[in-house]
């Protein structure tokens, strides 16, 4: 698990600064939710991130090296469906990152039902992304994402387009791997309950180009309508 | 809606009017020809507007056809009145059940299989991967070789599966091109001027295939146009029968004339027609000898008398 | 099944048409033969001619010149992705070459490629290349961005980008390109069959076409052209439905 880090960095679209000077710290196993209005520039600062798209000024690192390009040991979770590949049945999909790396077939498969149990997707290694639903499509994705041993996860509103039941199961799913396995993640949320229940840090990103990082002092177990937590959503200021 | 309906059915009528294809009320007649030096009592006429000093009522409709195939089939649907082709593909339509007859002979004329392989002396010299250009299968230039076949190997198809189909102007270029194509079987002016190139030569003469003269091209007409247009069809032949005359009377003015619509150089021009095997006459020579041959060798299946076929 | 009724039942439709027309006598049976004699000719050029071998040959020359145009394309595609240069030579090659047809290039081909079997099948590749381009150039600039972005992230390029994201993602245009450059295929070799002749043995169907209509066999070119539709049909109802079936349907992935 790395940390990372952002230098000065300055982005522009067209003629609007979408961050000026951002300077901050990801610590190793940290969870960074990113929120703000929208079109603030949340996904922006993920693609940064991730190496998709480049900065004019100031670096970016992880785990001390600059970040160029998108690397396989960052994976991206993205919110649109089509991250999943239609023609690859869910194991397969899943099962990618290592395909990539040169593991055996044997091993894959092995390895890819192990992650299928984890999100409880036993049932549907066989099938096909059409087939599925969306949360169960967001599963897989999460799945392929962390099975190679990811430095850092990144998450673009992976639950965006689902219902609030659904969403929260996939909260609670995310929380106990992230414990179970101390991945650094940086999750962009418009929703900000989510943003609570996940978060050890959290940054927010606003329209005049300006930032501001808050720890995440909530107790554990958080409980998504609890008055500590609407207390705290109720602090932000976007 | 009315005017949509009202119009829709405008446009249907013109558009039927326009598939009917008979020939209309005026005296015409619609006459298909194809390029190459046989044809050139048709230009002269043409040129010297012999129809119009006979008959100046009648009018002249002309349709180039690609080949005799073509041609053929524009006589079946009745879009032109008269074609002019070889002997053999108006057997094989009389046979069909066509009820054509011929009127006059055109020409006769020097054909031959040119070949560009100085080891190709003869036809026993040409092996089965040689390929033959000619115009089509089933054209004059098919069964005179078919005919020297039959007379050589007692084997009329023995070249039937080594025929390519290529125009004249492009079996030449083929030919010119000095690559895989050896073999042109062809007709003025292009034999005249394949011969003319350095590393060429004739394999077999239409004649000597024959056995003897034959007429190249004749005119052909269905019965329907005999019946119903049968003084404009004598006007034809007696202006073309003129053209012929004029032909051998006055050489110098039928180069001019010539030379413009092949697109030949005068000198050359004169040298092609004094050929002495390129006659335009309107005798009909070799008639029983292709239908004995294509009977024989099962090109046609049904017997055709001679007299028959022939119009008077 | 109600699909294949129905197709059924067109057909009989049009076979009692024909058969209708026929007796009218409006037009010359040799344009116009019953359905009696063009039965008859097919049966007659199956038993006593070479119409199987002649089928078998020219079938064997469509798939040769498509899986050729498939393997060059798909060559040049790999190629035409890594250079932009490449990319746009291939745009306007496409662009010159694709309205001609390839009987009009008759005396370039005869030049390249001579007058025998090398001739029909590269006048069947021009048929099929440029459509197929075509097709498969559209396919792969129509990739979803995500898609090509979860492909970045997994630092898959080149040949392996090509064979693992690229063309499966792509294969609806792909095998659309197909189907086009098989019928495609079949004109371009018809064509040329009736120019270059029998380029071995019997020759083709195309030949067959040609011989029968030079000779003025009317019911037996219908009858060729009868083969050559139930050929169509097969290929397309059941070959390629198989295909399809095993894919895009599998996947999802009709359009």
């Amino acid at each position: 698990m790395s940390g990372f880090r952002f230098e000065s960095v300055t982005k522009t679209f067209g003629n609007e600064e979408i961050f000026r000077e951002l300077s901050l710290q990801g610590a190793p196993a940290s969870f960074l939710c990113v929120v703000g209005k929208s079109g603030v520039g949340k996904s922006t600062f993920l693609r940064l991130l991730g190496g998709f798209d480049q900065a004019e000024k100031g670096t970016i690192t992880i785990g001390g090296e600059q970040v160029t390009r998108p690397q396989k040991k960052c994976p991206m979770v993205f919110q649109s469906y089509e991250q999943l590949f239609p023609w690859l049945p869910v194991w397969e999909n899943i099962a990618f990152p290592l395909r990539v790396i040169g593991v055996d077939k044997s091993e894959r498969r092995n390895r890819a039902m192990e992650a299928l149990q984890a999100v409880g997707l036993e049932q549907d290694a066989k099938k096909y992304p059409h087939q599925l639903s969306g949360g169960m499509k967001q599963r897989v994705a999460l799945a392929r994402a962390w099975i190679a041993e990811p430095q850092l996860l990144l998450m673009d509103e992976p639950f965006g387009g689902l219902d609030m039941m659904t969403r929260e199961v996939l909260q609670d799913l995310l929380i106990s791997l992230w414990r179970e396995k101390q991945w650094t993640v940086v999750f962009i949320t418009h929703d900000l309950r989510e943003a609570a229940r996940l978060s050890t840090d959290l940054l927010i990103l606003r329209e005049n180009g300006s930032w501001e990082m808050k720890k995440n002092e909530l107790s554990q177990p958080r409980d998504p309508y609890s008055a500590e937590l609407n207390r705290w959503i109720r602090e932000i200021e976007l | 809606m009315k005017k949509i309906f009202w119009g829709t059915i405008l446009i249907i009528a013109l558009v039927l009017t326009g598939c009917v294809g008979t020939p209309t009320e005026e005296k015409t007649l619609i006459i298909a020809e194809q390029y190459g030096l046989a044809y050139a009592p048709l230009q002269v006429m043409q040129a010297k507007n012999f129809v119009g000093e006979i008959d100046p009522d009648l009018k002249l409709e002309w349709a180039k056809a690609g080949n005799t195939t073509a041609i053929r089939e524009m006589m079946l649907a009745g879009k032109v009145d008269i074609g002019f082709m070889g002997i053999p593909p108006f057997l094989i339509a009389r046979d069909k059940g066509m009820d054509w007859d011929i009127f006059m002979g055109l020409s006769q004329a020097p054909v031959g299989l040119v070949s560009s392989n100085s080891e190709i002396q003869g036809l026993a010299d040409i092996e089965g991967s040689d390929r033959i250009a000619l115009p089509q299968p089933g054209s004059i230039q098919h069964i005179l070789l078919a005919i020297a076949a039959e007379r050589e190997f007692d084997d009329a198809a023995r070249f039937d599966q080594q025929l390519v189909t290529m125009k004249h102007p492009d079996g030449m270029s083929a030919m010119l091109a000095g690559q895989e194509l050896q073999l042109h079987f062809t007709s003025p002016p292009f034999i005249f001027m394949e011969l003319d190139e350095p590393n060429t030569h004739l394999v077999l003469g239409g004649t000597e295939a024959m056995g003897g003269p034959f007429t190249f091209i004749i005119g052909a007409a269905p019965k329907r146009v005999q019946r119903e247009k049968a003084d404009s069809l004598a006007v034809l032949k007696q202006a073309l029968q003129k053209a012929m005359v004029f032909m051998r009377e006055e050489p110098e003015e039928t180069i001019e004339i010539l030379a413009q619509s092949y697109q030949l150089e005068p000198e050359v021009l004169k040298g092609y027609l004094e050929n002495p095997e390129l006659n335009y006459t309107d005798e009909i020579e070799g008639l029983e000898t292709f239908i004995d041959f294509m009977g024989r060798n099962g090109y046609l299946e049904n017997e055709i008398a001679a007299d028959e076929v022939v119009w008077n | 099944m109600k699909q294949l009724r129905i197709k059924a039942i067109l057909i009989l439709a049009c076979c009692l048409i024909w058969q209708g027309v026929y007796w009218t006598g409006m037009y010359s049976p040799l344009i116009f033969p019953s359905l009696g004699t063009i039965v008859h000719a097919l049966g007659r050029d199956f038993v006593e001619g070479a119409l199987i071998e002649q089928f078998i040959y020219s079938m064997r020359l469509v798939i040769e010149g498509l899986l050729l145009s498939i393997v060059l394309g798909l060559g040049i595609a790999l190629i035409a992705r890594s250079s932009s240069v490449f990319r746009s030579g291939i745009d306007l090659l496409i662009s010159l070459a694709h309205p001609l047809p390839g009987v009009a290039l008759l005396p370039l081909v005869i030049l390249w490629a001579g007058i025998g079997e090398g001739a029909v099948l590269f006048i069947i590749v021009h048929s099929v290349l440029w459509p197929f381009l075509v097709s498969l150039f559209g396919a792969l600039d129509r990739l979803p961005q995500t898609q090509q972005e979860v492909a970045d992230n997994y630092e898959i390029f080149g040949w392996r980008r090509l064979i693992w994201v690229d063309l499966p993602g792509s294969f609806p245009g792909f095998l659309s390109g197909v189907k086009i450059g098989w019928s495609r295929a079949w004109r371009a070799l018809i064509s040329a069959e009736m120019i270059f002749g029998a380029t071995s043995g019997s020759g083709g169907i195309g030949w067959y076409l040609f011989q029968k209509r030079v000779f003025m066999d009317t019911a037996g070119l219908f009858a060729g052209l009868v083969v050559i539709m139930v050929i169509g049909i097969l290929i397309e109802g059941i070959f390629f439905r198989w295909i399809e079936k095993r894919t895009v349907i599998r996947w999802g992935m009709e359009r």
